[in-house]
């Protein structure tokens, strides 16, 4: 917006100084027409020539509700001279590109006497077009009748092509989402499939559903710049476990902040949850209706500096009791321990009369 | 050594007795580079992220493997740097070709594109050890 009023007083022939806007006091001291007298016209008249907004009046008691008053930001916006707009509807600013839907609705507007704002496609002499702000409302007498009616103008070019780059920003972003997803699933697919006809259909089946966890994981995150600061990963974490809990996010409990993301951070938690869920629904918590898990998270510093100490508790109560010490076992704890290993992490196992206690710690950089 | 060569004549541990030093922030990317170099016979020296990275770049090794890009705007370059300084060879790995291709070309070394079979790996180091 301050680009627009530079722009406006660049052009002018005293750059740095405003000039003096004439058209409201010549508008003032037309006398009859006009209803701006008094202090009231003082007003009107300073407010009109110090505004960078584009201003006009127009009046309806005439012929074609012609305008009447324009003030100088009116004129540079469109590009005309003042003789060449006065006296003349405002539709002239219209254009093969202005939607006839939003004319409609300032044309019922101006009927009804209602105040309505709308964004339409307008342009200047030149032919050059741009996108209005438009602010259209009535202007009584005294009496209440109805003497003018106003209009603002305000070039928001700008803002349409930044809004037209968003939109454009949006479409490719749940493009990307739904590509992301395909892929996941297609790759899930190709290992179930070659896993059959390998004759291992069961290591297949294990593959395909860690790759499905991460792909839940990435997608969970999707909408998320990681370059925008720590996220809430509540989202992430009941999407990756509410599939294998009993009673779906029912049976979780979640709490901590918000977590500095990043994929390896999301990959390192899917894989890290995707094993203790499948445990928990083999032997834990997650093998009973009533089973319930509680999962809270905390950061610490790291005194290193670049990163900072994840600590996740993963507490299983309710479900079946234990008599022995169980051990989780296979690859899934492989995974876990060594990709754990690799970014210097840790994850400690302990059970209860409740169930399983695990403590996951790892650095994940900020 | 031509390609059909190698595929005729496959050298079990090609990396036998040097050492790496892989710089990778995707700890299961890194699990799995990791673990085929020292099937392929080498000692692997591991940096997670661009300050393990310069810190272990002090250490012996005869080759290097960077990823280039690392965490959120932090590039391999520095350690780059301190590579040129001690003339050791080393390959770049890249996901983003597009975004990093411009800072690539500057390096001015082999690079390998992400996602790139482990045995291409391997090839690339020899090949980096062994100029022709």
């Amino acid at each position: 917006m301050q680009d627009q009023s530079d722009k406006t007083f660049a052009a002018d022939d005293q750059p740095g100084r405003t000039r003096r806007d004439d058209a409201p006091e010549r508008f003032r001291k037309q006398g009859g027409s006009v209803d701006f007298s008094g202090s009231s016209g003082v007003l009107f008249e300073q407010a009109m020539a110090q505004t960078r907004m584009a201003i006009c009046l127009s009046d309806p008691a005439q012929p074609d509700c012609p305008i009447v008053f324009v003030n100088r930001a009116f004129l540079e916006l469109t590009g005309y001279r003042e003789d060449e707009v006065l006296g003349r509807n405002c539709r002239f600013l219209q254009g093969p590109g202005s939607d006839r839907a939003v004319v409609n609705k300032m044309r019922e507007a101006i009927t009804n006497e209602d105040v309505v704002i709308v964004e339409l496609l307008n342009y200047r002499k030149s032919g050059e077009a741009f996108w209005n702000a438009l602010h259209l409302g009535p202007i009584y007498h005294d009496d209440g009748t109805l003497r003018y009616i106003f209009g603002s103008q305000w070039d928001v070019t700008d803002v349409h092509a930044a809004r037209a780059d968003e939109k454009h920003a949006r479409t490719m972003e749940r493009e990307i989402s739904h590509r992301m997803k395909n892929m996941f699933a297609v790759i899930a697919s190709i290992v179930t499939m070659t896993g059959k006809l390998d004759g291992s259909e069961g290591m297949a089946a294990r593959i395909s559903e860690r790759i499905r966890s991460l792909g839940r994981a990435h997608e969970a995150m999707l909408d998320i710049s990681f370059s925008s600061g720590p996220t809430d990963p509540n989202r992430l974490f009941a999407d990756l476990l509410a599939p294998y809990a009993p009673q779906g996010a029912g049976s979780l409990e979640l709490s901590g902040g918000a977590l500095p993301m990043d994929s390896n951070t999301i990959s390192v938690l899917a894989l890290v949850l995707h094993e203790l869920a499948i445990n928990a629904v083999k032997y834990g918590a997650f093998s009973v209706p009533e089973g319930r898990l509680e999962v809270s998270w905390s950061l610490q510093d790291d005194p290193a500096g670049s990163e900072q100490l994840l600590t996740l508790h993963w507490r299983e109560s309710n479900g079946p009791r234990i008599e022995t010490a169980p051990t989780i076992e296979g690859a899934g704890t492989g995974i876990m321990t060594r990709m754990l290993q690799m970014c210097e992490g840790s994850i400690e196992f302990d059970w209860d009369d409740s169930g399983l206690h695990a403590q996951l710690l790892f650095p994940i950089s900020v | 050594m031509s390609k059909l060569e190698s595929i005729k004549r496959p050298d079990e541990r090609p990396l036998a007795g040097r050492s790496v030093l892989v710089v990778e922030d995707e700890i299961l990317i890194a699990m799995d580079i990791n673990e085929h170099l020292e099937s392929a016979g080498a000692a692997v020296i591991y940096g997670r992220n661009l300050s393990q990275g310069l810190e272990k770049v002090e250490q012996q090794f005869d080759v290097a493997l960077l990823d280039v890009s690392l965490g959120r705007s932090e590039t391999c370059l520095p350690i780059v740097e301190r590579l040129r300084e001690r003339g050791i060879p080393f390959v770049l790995h890249s996901g983003d070709l597009q975004r990093w291709g411009e800072t690539i070309s500057n390096i001015n070394a082999p690079v390998l594109e992400k996602p790139c079979d482990t045995t291409r790996i391997v090839q690339k180091l020899r090949e980096a050890l062994d100029p022709v």
